[in-house]
């Protein structure tokens, strides 16, 4: 089984601090770190290998060098990079052009393709949802949404997809793509180890601009989604933040809240 | 002189803090009322490879320092104590005893990777009902027969006595009397004749597993002798100067975990229409204690490094046990009175971190001996 994690490297949301112009402002020196639901593909593909160890796990970031390596410190065989300087600041739709055209290299080096490529149903910053299956349509493969976890059968995978009331089974022939959602497949804790040969490793780098065709719609670069307006949430004035960090002590907290409010 | 940790030591410290602010933390309370030991727990910090940081990877352990595994360590510590004191044990201690030992590599790896591989736990077994700090009054004796060892005797106080897999059993011998006949054994558990025993009721470090271990015509193969009689109490010392660093540790991490709920604390109460961090008198407590806290920090530092750099260390050892212990104590009682009544409501964790620290200035060397020691050194 050879399986591929797109991950976005997205800033750590908690360090932004709110705008009304463009929603969160982060600083320079904000942490950089995995985009949630990522996260939840990198355990399912984590899972995969748990269940069939001769596994093999690729892990591929746009721009992402720093997502990456945490990312390997938790799982994987090879962390590829890709960059794409002819193509500033591209949108998602350009995203998911540049990381199929990366894949197809991958696959052609490879000598084939890749059983399953596992993403983030969308980011948790831009949340736009659209990257994966533009990846997926680029690449001719059918994409699964709202994947809770996935099992290897035989000649594809069996996918539990999170729908409205319920659970559903999807099966699919490989090759195919997994959107990944929220589950209860928290990603797994780091190794010492992997922590430590994620931070020395040289890490292959991919110019996914030069890979695309000259007459494609990225290479010709021309964005497709900006963002017009961003409306934040009302602030309360008379809201008040629990800021305890271990659970029973954030429940104490709130109850005292109530009972000074005479909620109780 | 450089004080900032590197890279990998980040790297390992904020993969402990992360696992214990997430994980270690949930369910504390309950571990604590019920002293159960969570083995669950302890399993993935194997699977982490937090448990065989500074040993090789051949030995099983991640190949990373020495420095590395005592932040981690503190990291554990500032929010379990008992998982600190497992942990400890299980790679200071146990580990540390086959590695000083004079057995050769391939031995020391058998020895060494079931518990450096964070697969299974170990255990030093020294102390006895009549031998704490005097450590040579030891009782328990091996008498050899054939290409076997014979061990009868007791002991107690056995941190992880009830999970572990390993033991290192010192014993004295009927080759010479006290502690020029002491040797040391690996035991594993199961042995014919050796028994874990009763569970100790204790009053903190409670979801650590405790207890006494009996011998009883337990018979040990000639191949599992890991120090020759004469050479066992040494072994002992020297292996005890790297666990007391793994107790300064705990100790640090407990002092700065208590410290950080009082200041959270205090800078949300309020009394006399004002947090109650703006009392002067409870700020300059305050950052006498975080003073304390950061002197504590450094000469910790500065004994892991002398360990992991090949200097003598013995003396910094016993000096960061000393200080991180104290500071454990001191800080954890303070943190229960900034916490007013509070502090005194389980809920609040402070008064278990309180009840955990005190064991700290006791085990592993009491603070006392750790002061016979320095002054044997300071006066020769």
């Amino acid at each position: 089984m050879n399986l591929l994690v797109c991950l976005k490297q997205i800033p750590d949301l908690s360090a932004g601090i709110p705008d009304a112009e463009v929603g969160l402002r982060f600083p320079e020196e904000a942490p950089q770190v995995v985009s949630t639901l990522d996260g939840y593909a990198l355990e399912g593909a984590a899972l995969l290998q748990d269940q069939d160890p001769s596994c093999a796990i690729t892990l591929l970031s746009l721009d992402g060098e720093s997502a990456l390596r945490d990312a390997f410190s938790v799982v994987g065989e090879e962390a590829v990079l890709v960059r794409a300087p002819s193509v500033p600041q591209p949108d998602p739709v350009a995203k998911g052009m540049l990381l199929a055209a990366a894949v197809r290299e991958l696959e052609s080096r490879q000598g084939k393709p890749f059983d399953l490529i596992l993403c983030g149903q969308q980011s948790a910053d831009l949340g736009s949802g659209l990257c994966g299956p533009v990846l997926a349509c680029q690449l001719g493969r059918p994409a699964v949404g709202n994947v809770l976890q996935a099992h290897w059968a035989q000649a594809g995978f069996r996918f539990q997809c999170q729908v409205e009331g319920g659970v559903q089974q999807v099966d699919v022939d490989t090759p195919c793509v997994a959107l990944y959602t929220r589950s209860d497949h928290v990603l797994r804790y780091p190794t010492i180890l992997r922590r430590m040969q994620a931070s020395e490793m040289e890490l292959p780098v991919l110019d996914a601009g030069a890979l695309l065709q000259p007459d494609s719609s990225a290479y010709q670069y021309e964005r497709r989604m900006r963002t017009i307006r961003v409306f934040a949430p009302r602030q309360k004035a008379d809201a008040v933040r629990i800021r305890a960090d271990i659970g029973e002590t954030a429940a104490l907290e709130l109850l005292s809240l109530l009972e000074r409010a005479k909620a109780l | 002189m450089n004080f900032e940790l590197t890279q990998n030591q980040l790297d390992a410290q904020k993969i402990a803090r992360d696992f214990a602010k997430n994980t270690l933390s949930k369910d504390i309370l309950t571990r604590d009322a019920s002293a159960e030991f969570p083995r669950e727990l302890y399993d993935e910090m194997g699977r982490m490879g937090l448990i065989g940081i500074p040993y090789s990877v051949e030995m099983g352990g991640q190949g990373g320092d020495y420095l590395s595994y005592i932040v981690s360590l503190e990291e554990i510590s500032k929010v379990d104590a008992s998982m600190g004191i497992t942990y400890s044990v299980c790679t200071s201690l146990f580990c540390g005893v086959i590695m000083n030992s004079d057995l050769p590599a391939e031995k020391k790896a058998e020895f060494i990777r079931p518990v450096a591989s964070g697969k299974a736990l170990g255990s030093f077994a020294l102390t006895e009902p009549n031998a704490g700090s005097d450590a040579a009054g030891c009782k328990t004796i091996a008498v050899k027969d054939g290409d076997e060892w014979v061990i009868n005797g007791s002991k107690c106080f056995i941190t992880n006595g009830p999970v572990s897999d390993y033991f290192v059993v010192f014993t004295t011998t009927d080759v010479a009397p006290g502690t020029k006949g002491m040797a040391c054994f690996m035991v594993p558990k199961g042995t014919p004749g050796f028994e874990q025993g009763k569970r100790h009721n204790t009053m903190g470090i409670r979801s650590a597993a405790v207890c006494e271990l009996y011998f009883n015509n337990c018979r040990v193969p000639e191949a599992n002798m890991v120090a020759e009689p004469g050479k066992g109490f040494a072994l002992a010392m020297k292996s005890l100067d790297g666990g007391r660093i793994g107790v300064a540790a705990q100790g640090l991490g407990i002092a700065e975990g208590a410290f950080e709920i009082a200041r959270k604390y205090m800078v949300e109460r309020e009394q006399f229409g004002k947090p109650i961090a703006k009392q002067q008198s409870l700020a300059f407590r305050m950052v006498d204690m975080q003073v304390q806290i950061e002197q504590a920090k450094y000469m910790l530092y500065k004994a892991a490094l002398d360990k992991q750099e090949g200097r003598p260390y013995t003396e910094s050892a016993a000096k960061a046990k000393l200080v991180c212990t104290d500071a454990a104590m001191h800080v954890t009682t303070e943190a229960v009175q900034m916490l007013g009544g509070n502090g005194f409501m389980k809920e609040y964790h402070v008064e278990r971190m309180m009840r955990d620290a005190k064991i700290t200035q006791i085990y592993e060397g009491s603070n006392e001996i750790q002061k016979l020691i320095l002054s044997g050194k300071l006066f020769k």
